[in-house]
C-alpha cells in the first residue's frame, strides 16, 4: 500500500491466502497495488492493480508481484505530467501490458525459468476526477459505481474460457489479442479483485454486480476514519473471515477507490 | 436395439431439458459445477456380488464427498444404467442431494445408446448452467462395464473422441472382470486407456473417484490437476 494518500481519493487494499493454499502450504499467488498519482497540473489520478498468479506456475507470486509493482510505476510515469486520462490512449495501455511481458521473460531469462512459470493474470483500474479507464486480461474483475446514488457496474467481466478453471495470463502468446480496455467517465467508486472472490462479489446469472457485496464494502472504506494501514489490516482480516472462506478457498485480492471529492 | 438411424452426435442439436423450476437448484446453490455423469453397466452378468459391490461403491461415493462441504456443493452427478436400456436412475443434482439408487441387473448391455443418451443430458446441463450463470468446470463421464456393447457403438465411440478432443468432457473408462477390453479401448480416447478393476474394488473406485472430483473442484485457474494414481487397478494382461 502507497503513503501518498491524496485528498480526493479514499483507498485500501488488501490480499489473502486461501484456505486450499495453506492446506498444501502454497503461497498467496495473488498480488495487489493501490496508490494516488499527483499529476504535476495538480490532479490526483488513482491507480489500482490486481494480479492473481497460476496455480501451476512455479513462481506465479513472483510474477504477481512484478505486475503489482510495475503497472503502479508505469501509469506514475505517463501521468506524471498531467491527470488527463484522455491523453493516455488505449494504445498506450496495451503497450504497457506487453512491455510488462517482455520485461518479465527477461526476468524469467535472468533465472534460467520459461516466462510460464510466471504465469499472471492483470487487472488495472486508472481513475481521474474526469475518466476512468479499466484494462484487463484474463479472470478477476473491475467494477465501477458512476455516483455515489447510483448502482454498481461491472466494467470488466472476467474473461477466461468455458471452464471455471481456465484463464487468459499476461504472459500467454495471444496476450496482445486478450486485453479488454473500457472507459468510463468520472466514476466515483472502483474496485477492482480477483478470481476469489468473484463467486460473492458477481451475479453470473444477470452479470452485474452484487450490490450487498460492494454497498457496505465501498461504505466502510468511505466512512471509516481510521488510519489506512489499519483499514488494510481489517480488510484483510474480513478476507480471511470464516463467511468468505466458506465460499471460496482460492487466494483472493482486493483494491478499492473512493473519490471523496464526489461524496 | 437399433442404433443405426443414429445420425452423429452434435453439440448444437441437444435438447435442452430446462423446465424453469431447475432454476431454482441454482438459486439455491449458485456454487460452480462440475458435473460428472456415471455410466454404469447393470447387465445379467453384474448380478449377484458385483451389483452388491457396485450399490455399496455408490453409496461411498456420496458419503466421501459429504465430508468436504464445497465439493458437496460443487459435483453434480447424475446416473445413467445399461442394463434393461440405458436408464437415467439418478438425474444431475449436487451431490448433497444426490440420492445413491439400489441398482438391480438384467438385461443386455446397450452401451452405445447409454453413451448417446449421456452426452445429450450432459450438453443439456452444461446448457442450464449457462442460461442461469452458474460457472463449471469441465464434465467427467465415467463408465463402467463388465461386458462389451450389444448395440451399435462405434458412433458414440467416435462422439466421446471427438467430445475429448474439444475439451468437452473428459471420459474414463473402466472394465470389470470379463469385460471387453479392446472394445472399451475403441470408445475410451487414446489419450486415457480405459483401465481394469482389481476383482470387485468398486468401493476404492468410487472413493478414488470422489476424491478426484473434489481436486477438480477445487481446482483454479492455471492450475494442472493431479490425480491421486487409482489405486484400485489390475495391469491388462
Amino acid at each position: 500500500m502507497d503513503d501518498d494518500a491524496g485528498v480526493s481519493w479514499r483507498f485500501v487494499s488488501a490480499a489473502a491466502t486461501g484456505t486450499s493454499h495453506r492446506r498444501t502450504d502454497t503461497p498467496c499467488q495473488d498480488r495487489c497495488a493501490a496508490a494516488v498519482i499527483a499529476s504535476a497540473d495538480g490532479g490526483e489520478v488513482f491507480v489500482g492493480v490486481v494480479s492473481d498468479g497460476a496455480g501451476s506456475a512455479a513462481f506465479a507470486e513472483r510474477g504477481a508481484a512484478f505486475v503489482c509493482e510495475r503497472l503502479p510505476a508505469l501509469a506514475r510515469d505517463a501521468l506524471a505530467a498531467s491527470s488527463d486520462l484522455d491523453a493516455l490512449s488505449d494504445e498506450a495501455v496495451r503497450t504497457w501490458f506487453l512491455m510488462l511481458r517482455d520485461e518479465l521473460r527477461r526476468f524469467a531469462g535472468e533465472s534460467d525459468a520459461e516466462l510460464r512459470e510466471f504465469s499472471a493474470t492483470a487487472l488495472l483500474a486508472v481513475a481521474s476526477d474526469h475518466q476512468t479507464l479499466c484494462a484487463a486480461v484474463g479472470d478477476g474483475a473491475v467494477v465501477v459505481r458512476q455516483g455515489t446514488a447510483r448502482p454498481f457496474e461491472v466494467a470488466l467481466w472476467p474473461e477466461g474460457g468455458e471452464y471455471a478453471n481456465q484463464t487468459y495470463f499476461l504472459t500467454d502468446a495471444t496476450a496482445a489479442e486478450r486485453i479488454a480496455i473500457r472507459r468510463f467517465d468520472g466514476v466515483s467508486d472502483v474496485i477492482a479483485f480477483s478470481d476469489g472472490l468473484q463467486q460473492l462479489a458477481l451475479e453470473r446469472a444477470t452479470r452485474s454486480a452484487f450490490e450487498p457485496f460492494f454497498a457496505p464494502l465501498v461504505r466502510t472504506v468511505r466512512e471509516s476514519d481510521a488510519p489506512p494501514a489499519d483499514l488494510a489490516r481489517s480488510l484483510a482480516a474480513y478476507l480471511d473471515s470464516d463467511a468468505i472462506n466458506a465460499r471460496t478457498d482460492d487466494d483472493k485480492a482486493l483494491v478499492v477507490g473512493c473519490r471523496t471529492a464526489a461524496a | 436395439m437399433d442404433q443405426n438411424a443414429q445420425t452423429p452426435y452434435e453439440e448444437e442439436r441437444a435438447v435442452t431439458t430446462a423446465s424453469g423450476f431447475e432454476s431454482i437448484e441454482f438459486a439455491e446453490n449458485p456454487e460452480p459445477r462440475c458435473a460428472c455423469m456415471l455410466l454404469l453397466d447393470t447387465s445379467g452378468s453384474m448380478q449377484g456380488a458385483p451389483i452388491a459391490a457396485l450399490n455399496l461403491g455408490l453409496r461411498s461415493f456420496k458419503d466421501e464427498l459429504l465430508t468436504d462441504p464445497l465439493a458437496a456443493k460443487r459435483v453434480d452427478v447424475a446416473v445413467m444404467t445399461f442394463g434393461d436400456g440405458p436408464q437415467l436412475v439418478a438425474d444431475f443434482t449436487d451431490a448433497a442431494n444426490f440420492m445413491p439408487p439400489e441398482l438391480r441387473a438384467g438385461g443386455l448391455t446397450p452401451m452405445g445408446a447409454a453413451i448417446w443418451d449421456a452426452l445429450g443430458r450432459l450438453t443439456a446441463r452444461k446448457e442450464s448452467y449457462r442460461t442461469n450463470g452458474i460457472a463449471y468446470y469441465r464434465p467427467w463421464i465415467f463408465l463402467i462395464t463388465d461386458g462389451e456393447p450389444t448395440d451399435e457403438y462405434q458412433t458414440a465411440a467416435k462422439s466421446i473422441r471427438e467430445g475429448e478432443e474439444r475439451g468437452a468432457f473428459s471420459f474414463y473408462g473402466v472394465g470389470v472382470g470379463e469385460a471387453n477390453m479392446a472394445k472399451l479401448a475403441e470408445i475410451a480416447p487414446p489419450n486415457r486407456p480405459p483401465v481394469k478393476l482389481d476383482g470387485l474394488r468398486f468401493r476404492d473406485l468410487f472413493v478414488w473417484l470422489s476424491k478426484s472430483m473434489r481436486t477438480v473442484s477445487h481446482s483454479v485457474v492455471g492450475q494442472t490437476i493431479a490425480l491421486e494414481p487409482p489405486g484400485w487397478t489390475t495391469t491388462l494382461a
